[in-house]
């Protein structure tokens, strides 16, 4: 669990890096990219849907509904490739949500207690 | 996420999981701004720096370009652009009709690609084509209508910035794992004394009290300060133990004599005293059993108080067990109304290593113990185990038993199970009893099930018959 958490925590720098200099990283780097940060989005949303009956019932479907964008449009992205054009908000979108996942598997207090 | 207690536990829980956290967010967020903002602000001045580049080269033409008629001659536009154009950027120019005038060197004209893609904005943007990065823009705008664009080859420049990006990954990354490994060795030996100190609080108990000492050669001031007040803290702690043991000591020896007498005294009234009503006999009885469970409070304290200072007298001596257990047996029928089975095995003779006074006081201790908690006419079972290796008394009873979690701490002083009737005991007997037993050199314990009964065993060390002889 924690090598995950830091792995997902090393995405958003990169991420943000790649917001910042949207012309200078390969096609190929960018569906890495791409492609490990969908993945390390999948734990967060499998978590959210066996917890989906608990409390913050809003704040998880909120949350929810935005990762599930996230893995279809970068999912879609990783596979297909996409321009430059607005590539940088997908990353700041991305560092994003990598942060979420660390705030919730950190914030949540009842996950402590074995859930 | 099944492990999830177990990692965050060890994360937040501990000092040192939150000293490494603290310094890993720490790292982290700084490594993560600064170097943003380097990427942010170096690739602004290399972009800038072309386009200013560009822009001032186009200015250099915008004057003699506006005089040219309109439409211009292309010859005298390719005159201008060829001027300012270089291998490294292009410039062309667009008439009002749409049409373009590239100059004739000492470049190709750009890509159809580039050009539709330029087009489409006219601000800086940055544009791969054939491998090549270029930079285009809109540089002058005439007030025909006609405008100037240029394509600046970044290519070189934009590779020596992704080298410098790599790098700067590359060091980030390093630094991250050195920083963590230093830090994690640095909590190490802070937070040791600290383990040091918890290790030894959980071995001080009473009999360690005063030779328990906490000493750090080479801590931080504060810990070391935390060490001298945890010594000085054993020190009051020992006193005040030896204090209160001699206390004890004292006040039980004291109130032992006057409580015999008391006894002495009611035991002959009830004897002597022919003329007594019964309400006043019943009374003097409820009087001499009251002085008798004070008596035997009495002695149970002083023997815990000699077991403390070392003065307990336990002698270790070949016992004959069999005519011992049926003395205990006859002792404890004649004060019970219940029965008091006594299972013994065929064995002829059965010598234990043990002192007789001490083991009948615990075996009596025990069925005393065994009546108190179990129903008026259930029966209390003494039973002798014979092994090569070992001995075993077993007192069963089939009282209230003694819950799970109150088992291991039922020999220790004062402890009682928390389902035992309030009034029914002071706590001390068991104490009392694994203390004698272990002057002994046997072993006591108990299996219990709750509401079924209990079964308290003594271990005792057998005589062989050559050592008995």
């Amino acid at each position: 669990m924690l090598a995950y958490l830091v792995a997902t925590s090393l995405l958003i720098p990169a991420n943000l890096w790649a917001a910042i200099t949207p012309h200078l990283h390969s096609e190929v780097s960018m569906r890495i990219l791409h492609g490990l940060s969908t993945l390390a989005l999948l734990p967060l949303l499998w978590q959210l849907w066996v917890r989906r009956k608990q409390d913050l019932l809003v704040f998880s479907l909120v949350l929810a509904v935005f990762l599930l964008v996230m893995v279809v449009v970068n999912g879609w992205i990783t596979f297909m490739g996409m321009g430059v054009q607005f590539g940088w908000l997908d990353h700041i979108f991305l560092a994003i949500a990598c942060s979420s996942v660390i705030a919730y598997f950190f914030a949540e207090p009842s996950l402590s207690e074995g859930g | 996420m099944t492990s999830q207690r177990h990692w965050r536990d060890r994360l937040l829980g501990t000092l040192q999981g939150q000293l490494q956290l603290a310094t890993y967010v720490t790292v982290f967020l700084g490594f993560t701004g600064a170097s943003c903002a380097g990427l942010w602000v170096s690739e602004r001045n290399l972009f800038r720096q072309h386009s200013m580049a560009v822009v001032q080269s186009a200015a250099g033409i915008a004057q003699a370009l506006e005089r040219l008629p309109d439409p211009p001659s292309r010859l005298r536009v390719q005159q201008q652009l060829e001027s300012i154009s270089d291998k490294r950027t292009i410039f062309w120019f667009q008439q009002n009709d749409g049409s373009l005038i590239f100059p004739r060197s000492p470049l190709q004209p750009p890509s159809a690609y580039l050009l539709e893609r330029a087009q489409a904005q006219p601000s800086q943007q940055v544009i791969t084509d054939a491998q090549r990065r270029y930079l285009t823009k809109e540089v002058l705008r005439l007030p025909s209508g006609a405008s100037v664009w240029a394509a600046c080859d970044v290519s070189v420049s934009s590779l020596a910035f992704s080298s410098y990006i790599s790098w700067m990954i590359l060091i980030w990354s390093v630094c991250l794992v050195l920083t963590l490994l230093v830090v994690t060795v640095l909590v190490r030996r802070i937070v040791r004394p600290l383990r040091q100190l918890s290790e030894l609080t959980e071995t001080v108990t009473a009999d360690t009290l005063q030779n328990s000492h906490v000493q750090f050669s080479a801590a931080p001031e504060e810990i070391s300060r935390l060490a001298e007040n945890y010594e000085e803290l054993l020190q009051r702690l020992s006193l005040s133990w030896s204090h209160q043991r001699q206390f004890v000591s004292a006040v039980s020896h004291e109130l032992r004599t006057p409580l015999t007498i008391v006894g002495g005294y009611i035991k002959r009234t009830l004897r002597t005293g022919d003329t007594l009503e019964a309400s006043q006999r019943k009374g003097l009885q409820t009087a001499e059993q009251e002085t008798l469970r004070m008596r035997h409070l009495l002695d149970d304290l002083l023997d815990l108080s000699r077991g403390d200072s070392g003065r307990l007298s336990v002698s270790q001596q070949p016992v004959a067990l069999l005519p011992l257990l049926e003395q205990v047996q006859e002792l404890a029928q004649s004060t019970q109304q219940r029965s008091i089975v006594l299972l013994l095995p065929d064995s002829a003779e059965l010598i234990a290593n043990a002192d007789p006074d001490r083991l009948q006081q615990v075996l009596l201790n025990l069925i005393e113990n065994a009546c108190k908690y179990s129903g008026p006419q259930a029966p209390v079972e003494l039973a002798l185990l014979s092994s090569p290796d070992e001995l075993t008394i077993e007192v069963r009873d089939q009282g209230i038993g003694v819950p799970p979690e109150d088992q291991e701490r039922i020999f220790e002083r004062f402890q009682r199970a928390t389902n035992a009737p309030a009034g029914e005991g002071s706590g001390l007997g068991l104490s009392v009893v694994r203390l004698l037993v272990e002057g002994m050199g046997g072993q006591v314990s108990l299996r219990s099930q709750l509401g079924r009964g209990s079964v308290f065993s003594l271990h005792l060390r057998p005589v062989e018959r050559a050592d008995h002889t």
